[in-house]
């Protein structure tokens, strides 16, 4: 899951990207609207983490922008501001959630997860294929009952695809959503995880499209 | 130091009132009594004179002696006992004297005085009335004035008793004021217990009575103004509340993330040095805000004295030297002010004009302070040559928080009050602050203070 940061305070920037990073998912920082905009724009994130006192462009702008050229990524607002007037016209303007500043860390995660687990139509946490079922929020996958030992990696490949289990996934989508801006990839690192996944879970597990990408089913 | 109660206002009405009612009823009726006194010794003397008329009428002289041809005195009855005996138990009696003072008739405790004197007068207790007769005879008239005194005695104990009578009776008066004067107040106080922060009520003068709509006026006054200083402290407390949001989620995401497992000695450090300038952002904004509160509350301790502006803008400049270089900016002074104002106050004025200026410009760029005296007034002028103001930024710049972009809070970590301080430390020492800026051409602001 690939996650877009725009805040313009670089602290609070950093310190989101690594607390949403180490929860699994691949995180961008943008420093300010415009930026933010355009990124949002290029369809590689699931998720816009959007600060709204931003320069150059106004989080609520950002959010209209968005709607209006029908983007439907989940948008969850940052606001300093605790009126209800504030937060209904907000949510109103097509944002999908906000925490108020100072929020728990801990829920801005859990906030984030359930806007992509809604956004891809999994209402559950736990996703069941076949004998393997995969627990979201605890990064946890059993086969059989049995705890497997998956790395993080691995478990953002298994995420994705479950998430958007019966549609063929690029591999160019994969790795777009999988890495952030500045995270080194590799040509077949996508081959290496997809089969460490097939050996601890079963070959069938993840299917193979030739010239398409891959699909759980 | 105690202070004495001053005890109950109607206690002391009542009292007053009662005291007053009684002295009243005493002072008409004496005035009545004595009225009725000299009414009463006018008509003795008016029988007295007649009746010592009649008598000298019956003195007739009888080759060359006087002859007196009384005997039973109708009006008079004949006094008893020896002539010149004291007649303290007669009721009334009568003498006739010869011109030699001898008693011819009747009785009296002494001759009278042949002298002129008052035909009335009274003498031991008695009302005498004293008429001539022939050959100068004298016919003397006495009657007793203990039945007039005792009369008037009785009129003054009814006096006494009416006066009292009168100060029982307007005890109720107190009472009733007591009534009226609670209800007035008890209305008043009701009203005032309504009166919470945030509701425009006040207390209605025109409904109130007479007596205590200054009471109104003074409690709505007293309201007003605590109301504004609650204002204050309602808007300090909901900018600091606003503006330390971002700071303090900076603070808390980071250590949540720093906690969240075993690090390596590097990340600990970074990500104390992110608390670290978090922390000192939030010192420095709650200073600021404080600094900002206290001036508006005119809270600030405040002297006046001599202040040489150029020594302390040298001194503030060669302080901001450091953030001079770090953006390539030239700081230039000339002229020379001497302001009537707090030094302390002006040195964080001078502080926040050329750090201002010192960031909002481009590197290699100027700031030039000028000081002049005009019309007996200080004046101090710092421009830039930043990137300007928009027209229509400009009439916001001295408000709270306002920055012409946002962003530059973050990035700067001014606090956003810099120039609503010193607008308010101006206003403070009775100057002006001005801003003049056009988009491309700098910003100058400029100053004036009372002069030295």
């Amino acid at each position: 899951m690939r996650v877009l940061i725009v805040e313009d305070e670089p602290d609070l920037a950093s310190a989101l990207q690594r607390l949403l990073e180490e929860a699994g998912f691949s995180a961008d920082v943008a420093g300010d609207g415009e930026t933010g905009l355009t990124l949002a724009l290029e369809d590689t994130y699931d998720l816009l983490v959007l600060d709204l006192m931003l320069p150059r462009l106004p989080g609520e702008k950002v959010v209209t922008e968005l709607r209006r050229r029908g983007r439907d990524l989940p948008v969850l607002v940052l606001t300093a501001r605790d009126l209800v007037s504030d937060r209904v016209r907000l949510l109103d303007t097509g944002a999908d959630d906000y925490v108020i500043k100072p929020f728990e860390p801990e829920e801005l995660v859990s906030r984030c997860r359930a806007l992509v687990r809604r956004a891809s139509g999994q209402p559950s946490p736990t996703l069941t294929l076949g004998d393997v079922t995969v627990d979201l929020a605890r990064r946890e996958v059993r086969r059989g009952g049995e705890p497997v030992a998956v790395t993080p990696r691995e478990f953002r490949v298994l995420e994705y695809l479950a998430l958007n289990r019966g549609r063929v996934v690029s591999r160019e989508e994969l790795l777009s959503r999988l890495y952030g801006e500045n995270e080194e990839t590799w040509s077949n690192v996508l081959e290496v995880y997809v089969a460490a996944l097939r050996r601890k879970l079963g070959a069938g597990i993840i299917a193979t499209r030739r010239g398409h990408g891959y699909l759980v089913e | 130091m105690s202070v004495r109660r001053r005890g109950s206002l109607v206690r002391r009405l009542s009292v007053g009132a009662s005291l007053w009612v009684s002295a009243l009823v005493l002072v008409v009726g004496s005035a009545a009594v004595f009225q009725y006194w000299r009414t009463s010794v006018r008509a003795i003397d008016a029988r007295l004179t007649e009746e010592a008329r009649a008598l000298a009428a019956r003195i007739t002289v009888v080759n060359g002696l006087l002859e007196i041809d009384i005997d039973t005195p109708a009006a008079v009855p004949p006094a008893a006992g020896p002539a010149g005996a004291p007649l303290t138990d007669a009721v009334r009696y009568y003498g006739i004297y010869d011109a030699t003072g001898r008693l011819l008739d009747g009785r009296a405790p002494a001759p009278p005085r042949l002298a002129p004197g008052p035909a009335n007068a009274t003498r031991d207790g008695f009302r005498v009335a004293r008429v001539a007769g022939p050959r100068d005879s004298v016919v003397v008239v006495g009657e007793s004035l203990a039945p007039a005194y005792a009369d008037v005695r009785r009129l003054l104990l009814s006096l006494l008793i009416a006066s009292a009578a009168g100060a029982a009776l307007a005890l109720p008066v107190g009472v009733w004021l007591r009534r009226q004067l609670a209800r007035s107040i008890r209305q008043i106080g009701e009203t005032a217990r309504a009166l919470a922060p945030g509701q425009p009520t006040r207390i209605d003068p025109a409904r109130v009575d007479e007596e205590l709509v200054a009471v109104a006026r003074a409690l709505n006054d007293a309201f007003d103004r605590l109301e504004q200083a609650l204002a204050r402290e309602r808007q300090l407390t909901s900018d600091a509340s606003h503006e330390l949001r971002t700071p303090v989620t900076a603070l808390v995401t980071e250590t949540q993330w720093a906690l969240g497992r075993e690090r390596t000695a590097e990340e600990y450090r970074r990500s104390l040095e992110v608390c670290a300038r978090q922390g000192q952002r939030m010192k420095a904004l709650v200073e600021s805000l404080l600094t900002l509160a206290r001036l508006e509350a005119g809270a600030l301790p405040s002297r006046r004295e001599p202040v040489a502006l150029r020594a302390l803008a040298d001194e503030t400049a060669s302080e901001l030297r450091p953030l001079a270089d770090r953006h390539e900016v030239r700081v230039a002074l000339d002229g020379e002010a001497a302001a009537l104002a707090d030094p302390v106050q002006i040195r964080i004025l001078l502080s926040n004009l050329l750090s201002n200026a010192i960031r909002y410009n481009h590197p290699g760029g100027e700031v030039v302070v000028r000081l002049d005296q005009e019309n007996g007034r200080a004046r101090v002028s710092v421009s830039d040559t930043g990137p300007g103001l928009a027209p229509d930024a400009v009439p916001h710049v001295f408000e709270r928080f306002w920055r012409a972009d946002p962003s530059r809070a973050a990035r700067d970590g001014g606090s956003g009050l810099g120039l609503a301080i010193s607008k308010a430390i101006v206003d403070a020492h009775g100057g002006s602050i001005a801003c003049d800026s056009h988009p491309g051409e700098g910003a100058t602001f400029t100053v004036t203070l009372p002069g030295a």
